[in-house]
């Protein structure tokens, strides 16, 4: 492991901040926080039972527009070979970036989810721990989309792939255990942090990393 | 003659990416499998599933269409051969529309293949016209979803930055998709029921009842010859008018650079 890191990763982070502070960090939390309005509007113009099924189709809505986030933000950066070149190297950070968008992400849904939680109208809600399922949804589609973006070899083929993604957790896998939010969140998010993983493991050799979709392609 | 080669040089260049053709073949099983509760449709002989299935091709992966084709429009000026093309001999709109196409070709092959497979599983149970309904029905259903979709994207990605385009674009099919497919059917105890509404198209020509559900009983009149046709017309010319609004965009904006 690279010895300078721990020295650089706080201005790491800060750079990384820069480079995505608009569109990384605070349009997960600014939309949040406008599907929580929605839903707030709708609950008091047409009643809580309609708004409670209606949120069936908002909520996934919040993950996708992460999971289409990190595509964008995490592909067609055309320094790939600068940071390749410099000590601190491609992997540390794409990681460094990625850790951004998930912290974002999560607090995106956390403000998603707490007002909606306070007016009863999320489906299958069984408290506080029903928060995992938004949270744990957006950060596993950011994870996947990371995974993405380092094994294929466009931004196109990644953003396919994330939307597959999104398919298949938000129409089969979420509508059948609506009530069991650890076991909806377990399973994909460990799917998802082993993608990672081997993303990450992939993104060691620089010039494999230059060749796919983190480059300008 | 040269609209197709240069159609052909660009389905090649699509064709290369194996991500691609997994990626897409994924989407068209997950389409499939939405059906497994019902009949799947190439195991009865009823035109019935295999139109709920062309439809079903016309409303999901449209949305990684949406979400995946953001540089269809705005890739020669975001890479700096915007002067090069407009010096060949050739229109740019020409150029934009063999670029489109050769693209859409290569992503809705396994559409295509899937829905033929199940137009012949029709045939082998008893639907003599299986293979020539689900072509007709791959070419006035899924193809016009999916030119509108990929247009919308385009659209979106020569006006927005880059980080917003995927988004806003999938976002606005999601949203036509709400407003056009979805028809509330009046049930008998008071209250409305949501359904999916059939294509008008598929309706003159396959004599479908106007929603998706055979167990709806809606009287309504069936789309006439003259709605189907606007249906299909009015859809591609839609998607020829935000390409074109796409192009003209990306080449204003590689101008001011």
């Amino acid at each position: 492991m690279n010895r300078m890191l721990p020295r650089m990763a706080p201005a790491l982070a800060a750079a990384q901040l820069m480079r995505v502070h608009s569109a990384g960090v605070a349009f997960p939390v600014a939309l949040g926080a406008l599907i929580a309005l929605a839903g707030a509007a709708a609950s008091a113009v047409a009643g809580v039972p309609w708004t409670r099924v209606a949120s069936v189709a908002f909520m996934p809505l919040y993950s996708l527009a992460v999971g289409m986030g990190a595509v964008a933000l995490l592909s067609g950066d055309a320094l790939v070979e600068l940071h390749g070149s410099t000590p601190i190297g491609v992997r540390a950070v794409w990681t460094t970036r990625l850790a951004l968008l998930a912290l974002a992400a999560a607090a995106g849904a956390l403000v998603m989810f707490a007002p909606l939680h306070a007016l009863g109208v999320v489906y299958g809600d069984i408290g506080w721990a029903s928060a995992l399922s938004p949270v744990g949804g957006a950060v596993a589609l950011a994870l996947a989309a990371y995974a993405a973006v380092a094994v294929l070899e466009s931004p196109r083929a990644a953003a396919f792939f994330v939307v597959f993604a999104w398919m298949v957790l938000s129409f089969f896998w979420d509508p059948n255990l609506a009530g069991d939010p650890v076991l909806q969140r377990a399973v994909p998010l460990a799917v998802a942090l082993t993608a990672a993983a081997g993303a990450w493991l992939s993104l060691g050799s620089p010039e494999r990393a230059c060749a796919k979709a983190v480059g300008a392609r | 003659m040269r609209f197709l080669r240069m159609a052909l040089v660009h389905a090649r260049i699509a064709a290369r990416q194996r991500a691609l053709w997994a990626a897409s073949a994924a989407l068209c099983l997950l389409s499939l499998a939405v059906m497994v509760n019902g009949g799947m449709p190439f195991e009865s002989g009823d035109v019935f599933d295999l139109a709920f299935f062309a439809q079903v091709l016309a409303m999901l992966p449209p949305i990684a269409y949406a979400a995946a084709c953001t540089d269809l429009a705005s890739s020669p000026a975001r890479l700096g051969i915007g002067e090069v093309e407009k010096a060949a001999p050739v229109a740019s709109v020409v150029l934009a529309a063999a670029r489109v196409t050769g693209t859409l070709a290569v992503v809705l092959l396994p559409s295509l293949a899937l829905l033929l497979f199940c137009g012949f599983g029709q045939l082998a149970h008893g639907n003599l016209l299986g293979p020539l309904q689900a072509l007709a029905m791959f070419v006035l259903v899924v193809a016009p979803a999916a030119l509108l979709a990929a247009a919308m994207s385009a659209l979106a990605g020569a006006a927005l930055p880059r980080a917003f385009a995927r988004i806003a674009a999938a976002a606005a099919w999601l949203v036509v998709l709400a407003l056009t497919s979805f028809v509330g059917v009046p049930e008998a105890g008071g209250g409305v029921h949501l359904e999916i509404a059939s294509d008008p198209a598929l309706q003159a020509l396959f004599g479908l009842p106007p929603v998706l559900n055979e167990n709806v009983a809606w009287t309504v009149a069936p789309a006439s010859p003259l709605a189907a046709f606007a249906s299909v017309a009015g859809r591609v010319a839609f998607a020829v008018v935000l390409l074109a609004a796409a192009g003209a965009l990306s080449r204003a904006r590689g101008r001011r650079r």
